[in-house]
């Protein structure tokens, strides 16, 4: 056998305790031409009899499990929901008002309205150009309009059929072109 | 650690158990694995594998029949405790007992005397 590659075989806690003797008594064997391929077999076996019992790759196996059932079912998701296209979703979690508006007569409400609507469109725009990977990121638009300025956050969803997506997506500074007047910054 | 793995009696009882071998290699001196290979050989006409032999010692270090010394460059020697003298000494004498009820039984049958007239 050669080196190292009995080392698949067997569990890495039990590696850590006896790897280094075992090699060498793999190398010693071999030295005096005794490892013949029934003890190559007897090695490979004995591997697996021992992560059978040995805790440590129990547990590994258990969480591998659950990881590849919890990235199928996302998957099986995306098919159940029909996606047929990319495209991203914004969720308006909270929107606050950075700068006072005039709010006392019906002109100055239905123009803080249009500027909450512009704030939203923006971030649904940018929401689009965000980077594959992106799911589920939070990010702050700032827009200023006649109404008043706002700041929109929310956490964004990026859609990908038949992609796995995972929660890593990062803003990078100046990597999306915003609407005039519109700041994007990841929220935190 | 084994999860579980508690040796029992009958597992020791075969003679050509690993870890009964072991732990009368181990019943002369402290020896490294390609060592005990060597003696079992020659002892017991057995060769066990590389694989075999670390699972047995795996599990006697475990229930403390064996532990490890300080290892020669990479080569580890391990010595018999005293719960594996203990251990050893009772499983001889069991074994002990069944080769004399053996005995007694082939005078009662007479098989002795058969098979010394067949031979003879």
């Amino acid at each position: 056998m050669k080196k190292r590659l009995w080392k698949r075989w067997y569990p890495r806690s039990w590696r850590n305790r006896y790897g280094e003797e075992y090699e060498q008594l793999l190398e010693d064997l071999a030295a005096d031409n005794q490892m013949t391929w029934r003890s190559e077999v007897n090695v490979a076996q004995t591997g697996l009899a021992l992560r059978r019992v040995y805790p440590g790759r129990r547990i590994a196996l258990g969480i591998g499990t659950a990881a590849i059932v919890a990235v199928v079912a996302f998957a099986v998701g995306f098919g159940i929901r029909g996606t047929s296209a990319p495209h991203a979703s914004f969720a308006i979690q909270r929107c606050t008002r950075v700068a006072p508006a005039q709010t006392s007569t019906p002109a100055a409400a239905q123009a803080k309205a249009k500027a909450f609507a512009a704030a939203a469109k923006a971030a649904g725009q940018v929401a689009k150009q965000l980077p594959k990977g992106s799911a589920a990121v939070h990010i702050s638009v700032s827009t200023a309009c006649p109404g008043g300025a706002f700041r929109i956050v929310g956490p964004v969803t990026f859609f990908l059929p038949g992609r796995i997506i995972t929660p890593r997506g990062v803003l990078a500074p100046g990597a999306l072109s915003t609407p005039a007047g519109v700041h994007v910054q990841q929220a935190a | 650690m084994p999860r579980s793995s508690r040796i029992s009696n009958a597992e020791l009882h075969h003679e050509n158990d690993p870890l009964l071998l072991v732990l009368m290699g181990l019943a002369e001196g402290p020896k490294h694995g390609h060592a005990l290979i060597g003696d079992i050989e020659q002892f017991a006409g057995v060769r066990l594998g590389p694989g075999t032999l670390y699972g047995a010692i795996t599990r006697l270090e475990h229930e403390g029949f064996v532990e490890p010394l300080e290892p020669e460059e990479r080569r580890r020697p391990y010595r018999i405790t005293d719960t594996g003298v203990t251990a050893l000494l009772g499983l001889l004498e069991s074994m002990e007992d069944i080769v004399k009820i053996g005995r007694v039984r082939l005078q009662q049958c007479d098989l002795r005397s058969r098979l010394e007239l067949e031979a003879g």
